[in-house]
């Protein structure tokens, strides 16, 4: 990937990152929501408080983890993953093999803000600016 | 078999569940052809590795991972002593698997309090407590797994006033992320891990040794700035 392609790719993704935090808050009015985008590990663009370089390198490391394991397994390609903890959660989008949009809330994930997001990523690509 | 995944295989949509030791034994497995139990646990080991990170993150609780494919989705539930892998297909309700794992963390849960080692020939699961794969609904009404008690509460081998606090290590990898940068955590596990410990057993008094290890990996202008950063904040 040059230099040049990567600059292609980061106003593109801006929107739709901005967009998806926005119905991301919707569901999550009171926590702490912190979005990243990342490109290959790199954060493009960050919002709300909280760790974003954390953040983007554990939805890096994460997604990378969780797409070998997937292939591996031979179900299919993956669209994005949650984590829901006792006391937080980490949620992320995966675009492609390089292109993560991630969040993170300090406050487990509630039944219905995972069922809204596992049933809308893979599903709206087509649709991105749903939202704003 | 064992009945443990009954309920979690009785879920609409879900194809098939296997329950392993944290160590990688299977304790049962209800996995269609052409998924074998073995081949699952191995590709799931860098799915439970990660997961276990987040874990540490988290101060010790029992994360659970939902992955979204375009096949169907694959859920994981890590516990104390175990994990499960459940691979469903396209229109599973990730709500009702979350109910199904909840009565099997309580379900394990129970088992550990009878039993501190758990092997596959030593599962044993009263018939009564799950008669049907039919009977997911009538744990709608069960407690979340956040309701849950920490499993950490229940573990018969540790001696936790001898452990650093998974609270103290979250504060750590805060402390040293501002020096060490997004790979920080990786790196303080590799540490622990080269002083013959994981994260959750490292004893108080390895604790100093972990920080000047630490301190020796950042560049040498940060090293006097962040020691004093983690006497500050951490003092033990």
């Amino acid at each position: 990937m040059t230099a040049s392609s990567d600059s292609e790719q980061k106003p593109a993704l801006l929107p739709f990152a901005s967009s998806t935090l926005r119905a991301m808050q919707k569901y999550s009015p009171e926590g702490s929501l912190l979005l990243t985008a990342s490109f290959q590990g790199e954060v493009l663009e960050a919002c709300g408080s909280g760790d974003r370089d954390g953040l983007a390198a554990v939805a890096a490391i994460t997604s990378r983890s969780f797409s070998q394991a997937v292939d591996k397994l031979g179900f299919g390609r993956m669209n994005g993953w949650v984590i829901s903890g006792e006391t937080s959660c980490c949620l992320a989008e995966v675009h492609d093999q390089e292109t993560t949009v991630g969040y993170s809330a300090e406050q487990p994930v509630d039944s219905l803000e995972m069922q809204h997001f596992l049933s809308r990523v893979g599903e709206d690509s087509g649709d991105k600016d749903e939202d704003q | 078999m064992t009945g443990l995944l009954l309920n979690v295989c009785g879920v609409e949509h879900v194809l098939g569940a296997a329950l392993y030791t944290n160590d990688g034994r299977c304790v049962e497995h209800r996995l269609p052809p052409p998924f074998e139990p073995g081949y699952v646990q191995s590709v799931s080991q860098d799915l439970i590795t990660t997961l276990n990170e987040y874990r540490f993150l988290e101060a010790g609780a029992t994360p659970t991972a939902y992955v979204k494919t375009t096949a169907g989705m694959i859920v994981i539930m890590l516990d104390e002593n175990y994990y499960t892998v459940a691979l469903a297909t396209r229109g599973i309700n990730p709500t009702l698997i979350r109910v199904a794992f909840s009565a099997l963390r309580r379900q394990l849960s129970q088992l550990s309090q009878l039993s501190s080692v758990l092997s596959p020939q030593e599962v044993w699961v009263p018939s009564q407590s799950f008669e049907s794969a039919q009977n997911v609904a009538a744990f709608s009404a069960s407690p979340p797994a956040e309701a849950i008690p920490d499993a950490d509460v229940i573990s018969p081998v540790r001696n936790q006033a001898e452990v650093v606090p998974k609270q103290a290590i979250k504060l750590l990898i805060r402390v040293f992320t501002e020096y060490g940068g997004p790979a920080s955590t990786l790196i303080i596990k590799d540490q622990v891990k080269a002083i013959g410990f994981n994260m959750d057993s490292l004893p108080k008094k390895h604790f100093r040794t972990l920080i000047e290890n630490l301190s020796a990996k950042l560049v040498e202008s940060d090293r006097p700035v962040f020691l004093k950063s983690v006497d500050k904040k951490l003092p033990m």
